[in-house]
């Protein structure tokens, strides 16, 4: 009885001097998170409602919805999410099967796998501003590569000035921006790929299952939890993109490749409105938020079948 | 204890009239503005201009970072100046309006005057130079009467800032082409059209015109309506007496856009920055471009020089579209250091004036206009030997009246933005009215 009594007290003491030391070893990160995350995303909940022109000591007026009813009112603003649309459906549509493709030559049996993963992998590794730059060099009607090509063919027609097209102007830096991350979604799929066993392609082909079989039967249902996690990032990265139509067009001209987070961002620091700012960045979060959510459902259905 | 009640009282009394005299004796000692003659200890203060560090070819750069270095070892242990200089505007702007939100702003900052600068001196941030000058008279007789509209704001009595340069738009061309196709230097907007139509016939490209940086098309248009209907319309249009998308200004719009369309201004508008399109007329490949006086030392600082080696670069007013506003120009005072009062000791406001004054007194600018010859907002008397920069004095001269920027004088704080946006439109296809409709509607958004 005497030890069945005294063994939990020991454990209890042990829990303790755990919790202390979990607490410890957490207390920085739950810090950090809270300073440079929950707080922001509060203040920037709570200055949504107000009117600020960014000046230290300058009163923040509530104005209640108002910001909201400004933005969501405003022809640009949905000028905004149509681009920030396109940029899903470039995702979904192109990077997901490059990536996918690419992940499946880096992980067949050819030869020469780690040579392409590095080459899949250089651009991504460049970083956004420099691919930004070497590309709208490079289609600069008047030195780019394009130019000097058709110099060297003898052509004198003017080139079409692409980056300041309607529509065209978001889709070319669209595809810039698949390019540069097809290598790094080719890894999050080369996982998912690699942790498939070998044993039920080898069971499948014996069976007499042909390749495109084996990939729409085996690989595809087995790779949900990889699919899974593009899409996420495809969609939160895609609502927020920012940098590399910055660096390329920088939403213009006359804003017409503005993305909602350009918005979020010419309105705090070239017009002052600091509130409208961030009911931008707050629309962006529960749109972020919920997205999340409907991606999670809607693979969540046949769990056990992924991996 | 009625005794000990009174002579409290009166002690009280004694204390307080005492204080007060302390208090007249310090204000007395604050109310110094004589900073040439001031004792400082280890102040550090940080400026933040847009000069670009290590630059060969900018030398108005090369001389501020010399003056710098100069006035730090002057003052060694006394004051010292921290540089926090970013040329690039955009990044400018971002960092000043980052750090008048926190309260950590430099003790003094480069702004052009206009709305922009207004809503600092509205809060109250920015220092009134008034008693330094009065301090100082031949600091302020120094600089020309014209350039002092950008320190002026209103509903505020004071002097807010020293400017430091001045500027016009001007159109510079090539003369051989010009003699090439038989044609005088254009003085009205028809002239330019017509000679345009000549350069183009004979295969010479008369503009690659630029706007990547979007402030261009707005300082022609600017430029173009005070030309067009005198400098009132800058009033015009910020007491919306005047509108945006009315018949006036849709003309003016109507008349680049002609250019544009015409194949004039060239195939890249929008890819082309202000520097390529300088570069481009420098090479030979446009007969025209239209920048600011500024270009007259870029011109002669740039790494291709042999067209102003020649000669054969010339300058000329931008032409006239009503000719009894021939000499009305869009130019006035511009680069102007403000000083911040926003968490600044006493100390640091006067080592800060310190510093200005020694960069913008007259002799300092001399020498600053002998590394890059330009237009100051100061009374240069030097001769730098820049043919194009004397041809410019005289045209300035001869100016009736000068106008800033046209969104400058709009009381929405947004309006240079929207309409430097909406203005860029005009190359992507858009008409004229719906460039004119585009900046009411965004401007709209915005008050």
């Amino acid at each position: 009885m005497s030890k069945k009594s005294t063994v939990p007290k020991v454990k209890q003491k042990l829990d303790k001097k755990d919790l202390t030391i979990s607490i410890l070893f957490l207390l920085p990160a739950i810090l950090i998170c809270v300073v440079f995350i929950i707080y922001p995303v509060f203040d920037t909940f709570s200055l949504s409602f107000r009117k600020w022109n960014g000046m230290f000591g300058a009163v923040k007026e509530w104005v209640g919805m108002e910001n909201y009813y400004k933005i969501v009112t405003d022809k640009m603003f949905w000028n905004a999410m149509l681009n920030s649309f396109y940029f899903m459906i470039g995702g979904f549509v192109i990077l997901m099967p490059l990536a996918f493709g690419l992940a499946l030559l880096v992980t067949s049996k050819i030869k020469g796998t780690s040579f392409f993963r590095t080459c899949y992998f250089l651009p991504c590794m460049l970083g956004t501003t420099a691919v930004a730059l070497m590309w709208t060099f490079m289609l600069n009607p008047n030195f780019g590569v394009f130019h000097a090509i058709e110099n060297l063919l003898g052509i004198d027609m003017p080139l079409p000035d692409v980056l300041t097209v309607k529509t065209l102007n978001v889709w070319i830096v669209i595809l810039v921006n698949e390019w540069m991350y097809a290598g790094y979604n080719m890894l999050i799929f080369a996982a998912g790929l690699v942790a498939i066993p070998e044993d039920l392609n080898e069971a499948a082909a014996l069976d007499g299952a042909t390749g495109w079989q084996r990939i729409r039967y085996i690989t595809l249902p087995l790779m949900k939890n990889s699919f899974k996690v593009f899409s996420i990032l495809c969609i939160t990265g895609c609502l927020k993109v920012f940098d590399i139509i910055w660096a390329m067009t920088r939403g213009g001209p006359n804003d017409i490749s503005s993305t909602p987070s350009i918005m979020l961002y010419s309105q705090g620091f070239s017009y002052k409105l600091f509130g409208r700012s961030s009911a931008y960045g707050v629309i962006l979060l529960v749109l972020g938020v919920v997205l999340s959510i409907v991606t999670n459902r809607i693979f969540r259905e046949d769990k056990d079948l992924a991996m | 204890m009625k005794r000990f009640k009174k002579a409290a009282a009166i002690c009280l009394a004694g204390l307080t009239a005492l204080s007060t005299v302390g208090v007249t004796g310090v204000y007395a000692e604050e109310a110094n503005y004589d900073v040439d003659n001031m004792e400082f200890d280890n102040v550090e203060i940080r400026v933040a201009f847009r000069y670009t560090s290590g630059s060969e070819t900018d030398g108005q750069s090369k001389w501020y970072y010399e003056k710098l270095e100069q006035f730090n070892a002057e003052n060694e242990g006394k004051i010292h100046v921290k540089d926090e200089s970013i040329s690039a505007e955009a990044d400018y702007e971002e960092k000043l309006t980052t750090d008048f939100a926190s309260g950590d702003v430099p003790n003094a900052f480069l702004q052009y005057g206009g709305s922009r600068t207004k809503e600092y001196v509205d809060a109250g941030y920015i220092l009134d130079l008034t008693p330094y000058f009065e301090q100082y008279p031949d600091w302020y007789d120094g600089v020309q009467e014209f350039a002092w509209e950008t320190t002026q704001f209103e509903g505020h009595e004071g002097t807010y800032g020293i400017p430091w340069s001045s500027y016009q738009l001007c159109l510079y061309y090539n003369k051989d082409y010009l003699d090439q196709v038989g044609a005088e230097v254009p003085e009205s907007w028809d002239d330019l059209v017509e000679v345009c139509g000549k350069l183009k016939e004979a295969g010479i490209q008369p503009f690659n015109y630029s706007d990547k940086d979007n402030y261009h098309y707005e300082h022609l248009m600017s430029a173009m309506a005070l030309k067009a209907y005198g400098p009132e319309i800058a009033d015009d249009l910020a007491t919306d007496k005047e509108a945006y998308n009315g018949e006036k200004m849709v003309a003016i719009y109507q008349k680049m856009k002609d250019m544009i369309d015409a194949g004039y201004w060239g195939d890249a508008i929008l890819s082309t920055d202000f520097s390529t399109e300088r570069n481009m007329f420098e090479a030979g490949q446009a007969a025209f471009t239209v920048d600011g006086t500024w270009n007259c030392g870029n011109f002669q600082n740039d790494s291709d020089t042999t067209l102003f080696d020649a000669q054969k670069i010339g300058v000329t007013r931008v032409p006239y579209i009503d000719e009894a506003y021939k000499t009305v120009e869009m130019g006035g005072g511009s680069d102007t250091y403000y000083i911040t009062t926003l968490n600044k000791s006493e100390e640091e406001i006067a080592a800060t004036v310190k510093f200005i004054k020694y960069l913008t007194n007259v002799d300092a600018i001399n020498e600053k206009c002998q590394y890059s010859p330009t237009t100051y907002a100061e009374k240069v008397t030097i001769d730098t030997g820049n043919y194009l920069l004397d041809e410019v004095n005289k045209i300035m001269a001869e100016n009736t009246a000068s106008k800033l920027e046209l969104p400058n004088y709009d009381t929405n704080t947004a309006a240079m933005d929207t309409i430097r946006n909406s203005l860029q439109a005009l190359a992507t296809g858009a008409s004229a009215q719906e460039v004119g409709d585009d900046i009411v509607d965004k401007m709209s958004a915005y008050e």
